[in-house]
């Protein structure tokens, strides 16, 4: 092929992945799924916690004696930070918007647990609400909402 | 004949294409490495997001699968440092495609490694320059061009949303809401995100944070820097400085605000990384021995 030839084709590829991305931002807009990989690279437009409050959600742990435990986001071998972060957002998110049926979350969060090695009778998803200036003078001064219960 | 300033860009991408395909092989072996732990996850919790996913991984990828495909994709690396041409490279581009996207079956999707495989998507065109038995071009330093461009891109769009976010803001006059140039916003930033992983802001960094001005003009600078990486091309002057601020953009925020990125700095260098001044006498051979 000339260098000409793969010049142009080149440019047509190019015009081709812009082209993807503005259709992943359109398609994500109106609810779906970005075209992987073609992004559209909306990222932090504004700082994380711009109203002086944020939310983080957490798997709690409910004991025979009805104790609840934090399950700390503290690595497991199956689930680094990041990916227990992300199930348990996607989780609560899609609970949040009741995507799906209860049984459905009710069972996946059974086995995400397992997986990093908790066991408890009740598993709950707890909504954690917070002043990001006060949670970082007093790491507990958060507000907490249960939004799941797998009983 | 080409002018020194276009070979320049057609010596670097070759040397970039080479690293490219080195860092691939390490790169498979770190998603090797991934698999081994990814799949022994429950099923249950498999679930593809993507069309891209639903279509090529509906349900957990079976062993044999995934090492036909990462051993080939392996083979088509080391293959495509020595005799790259549409075929081998486009293969390769559908393994780190499919091998990317693993990750991503876990209820959680996320645009780590969209820029390593767009630079393997970008590199298919472009012609091999690991022996050069033809007479290069203009037309081939412009296909290099066009290359970066397409990785950089992506840079570019990051950079028009922020600026978008911060025009609106000046527009609505709205300076009690916490815009990227708010004296908060960086401390904000980083405890939400380090909580989000149960980790805390050290005090030295809480510190550093409220230091006056310092954190706006950065943010500014890195945001103009991500709206313009487009024009790196046409500056080789530039090219470096767009390099020297986004990997310290990058380095910057997976030290302190945990954003894995690991593999972005590690393209960017690869791509942008001015080899033409730090092997000069290579580049000199090169010059030398071009068939006229």
């Amino acid at each position: 092929m000339s260098s000409k030839k793969r010049y142009y084709y080149q440019v047509t590829l190019f015009f081709f992945t812009v082209g993807m991305s503005v259709f992943s931002f359109v398609n994500t807009i109106k609810g779906g799924e970005g075209i992987y990989v073609f992004f559209y690279w909306k990222l932090y437009t504004k700082p994380s916690g711009w109203e002086y409050s944020a939310k983080d959600y957490r798997l709690y742990g409910v004991t025979k004696e009805f104790d609840t435990i934090r399950v700390d986001n503290k690595g497991y071998s199956l689930f680094d930070k990041d990916d227990y972060f992300y199930f348990i957002n996607e989780e609560s998110q899609g609970i949040l918007a009741s995507k799906n049926p209860k049984v459905y979350y009710a069972d996946r969060i059974r086995a995400f647990a397992t997986a990093i090695g908790v066991s408890y009778p009740e598993y709950l998803i707890v909504e954690e609400e917070f002043n990001p200036i006060d949670v970082y003078k007093n790491p507990l001064s958060y507000k907490t909402k249960v939004i799941f219960s797998t009983k | 004949m080409m002018e020194n300033k276009d070979l320049i860009w057609v010596y670097n991408y070759k040397k970039a294409y080479s690293l490219l395909m080195v860092f691939t092989v390490l790169w498979i072996f770190f998603v090797v490495y991934d698999y081994t732990i990814i799949s022994q996850r429950p099923s249950i919790l498999y679930q593809p997001i993507w069309m891209f996913q639903k279509i090529f991984m509906p349900h957990p990828v079976s062993n044999v699968l995934f090492y036909v495909v990462a051993v080939s994709s392996l083979a088509l690396s080391i293959y495509n440092i020595y005799k790259k041409n549409i075929i081998s490279s486009l293969l390769l581009f559908l393994g780190v495609l499919w091998l990317n996207a693993i990750k991503w079956n876990y209820g959680c999707t996320s645009a780590v490694g969209h820029t390593f495989v767009l630079a393997h998507l970008f590199s298919i065109i472009v012609p091999s320059f690991s022996f050069l038995s033809k007479k290069l071009n203009i037309y081939d330093s412009y296909s290099v061009k066009v290359s970066l461009i397409g990785v950089l891109v992506t840079y570019s769009m990051a950079g028009f949303w922020k600026f978008l976010s911060l025009a609106k803001t000046i527009y609505t006059k709205n300076f009690d809401q916490v815009s990227w140039l708010h004296s908060d916003a960086v401390e904000l930033n980083a405890i939400v995100g380090r909580r989000s992983l149960d980790n805390t802001v050290s005090e030295f960094m809480f510190n550093a944070y409220q230091i006056p001005y310092f954190w706006e003009v950065a943010t500014v600078l890195v945001f103009a820097v991500q709206l313009t990486a487009v024009l790196a091309v046409f500056s080789r002057v530039y090219a470096s400085f767009v390099l020297l601020i986004l990997v310290c953009f990058h380095l910057f925020n997976t030290f302190f605000n945990d954003v894995v990125f690991n593999v972005a700095p590690a393209v960017l260098l690869i791509l942008l990384f001015p080899y033409h001044t730090f092997f000069k006498k290579d580049y000199l051979a090169f010059k030398d021995n071009l068939v006229r």
